[in-house]
């Protein structure tokens, strides 16, 4: 089993999609499926994302054994709705995140749509997204 | 075409060296909006944009895009130019606009 650590800066748009990036070379090496690994690459991105711009920051934990698991763990302030939230085109990102071209509101809707199990908690104290993907 | 080709053709400005590269275009995409371009741009393509800043490098390198043309541009910042030599991701430039450019992909037969 592997597991790597990744910490999670509010508002670090100059870092943003750095991890990701980090995670994907990782992958590469351990020669996951290429269509797998683009799949992970995207959820990883825009879970990364979202904690940038929409939460006060946290970290992301990758573990690999058979398959893989992402876990995506903030420390607020939590989504309201989350139903709401997983709607194509809903959106709460600022100005400045829609000046560079975030917050289609499609974010989490990328995320389900390519992982093969999808899980949100969130209180106020914070989001748990967890998401496991199917290595064969 | 391959991206060498088309920034042989075109007289739009190259960052990073496009023989290292030497991908094929697939294809071309066209969007501002990072999460929908990550949802539904395909390996390979050209993406067009207007955007030019780090994230966008980060979705052009994480979708594998053969390249990326900033589109209505009139010149990138020293700061974004590092950033595209760190990431392996092949950039051109050009002032027209992504119409023109379209016109002028179609026109090159990509
Ligand atoms: N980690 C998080 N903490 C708090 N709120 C979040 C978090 N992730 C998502 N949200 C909320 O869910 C909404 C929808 O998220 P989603 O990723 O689908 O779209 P977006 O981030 O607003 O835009 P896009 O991802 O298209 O750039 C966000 O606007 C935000 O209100
Ligand atoms: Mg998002």
């Amino acid at each position: 089993m592997m597991k790597y650590s990744y910490v999670i800066n509010k508002d670090d748009y100059i870092n943003a999609g750095k991890v990701s990036s980090q995670i994907k070379k990782i992958l590469k090496e351990l020669n996951v499926r290429p269509d797998i690994l683009r799949r992970m690459a995207i959820a990883c991105y825009e879970a990364e994302i979202n904690m940038i711009i929409h939460s006060f920051g946290g970290e992301i934990t990758l573990v690999i054994d058979n398959k893989a698991e992402f876990i995506f763990k903030d420390i607020g302030p939590g989504i309201k709705d989350i139903t709401l939230a997983m709607k194509p085109g809903y959106s709460t990102a600022n100005e400045r995140a829609r000046e560079l071209g975030f917050g289609a509101g499609m974010g989490l809707v990328n995320i389900k749509k390519v992982s093969d199990e999808f899980n949100i908690e969130s209180s106020t104290k914070g989001t748990i997204l967890t998401l496991r993907f199917d290595l064969l | 075409m391959k991206v060498s080709k088309l920034a042989e053709k075109t007289s739009w400005n190259v960052y990073g060296d496009p023989k290292k590269f030497d991908k094929e275009i697939e294809g071309v995409y066209v969007g501002d909006l990072l999460s929908w371009v990550m949802g539904h741009g395909k390996v390979a393509q050209a993406w067009l944009t207007i955007q030019s800043h780090a994230n966008v490098l980060a979705v052009a390198s994480l979708k594998e895009f053969s390249c990326l043309i900033i589109c209505e541009n009139d010149g990138l910042s020293t700061e974004f130019i590092q950033q595209v030599l760190d990431e392996e991701v092949l950039v051109l430039t050009t002032s027209l606009s992504i119409y023109d450019v379209c016109k002028k992909l179609i026109e090159l037969g990509v």
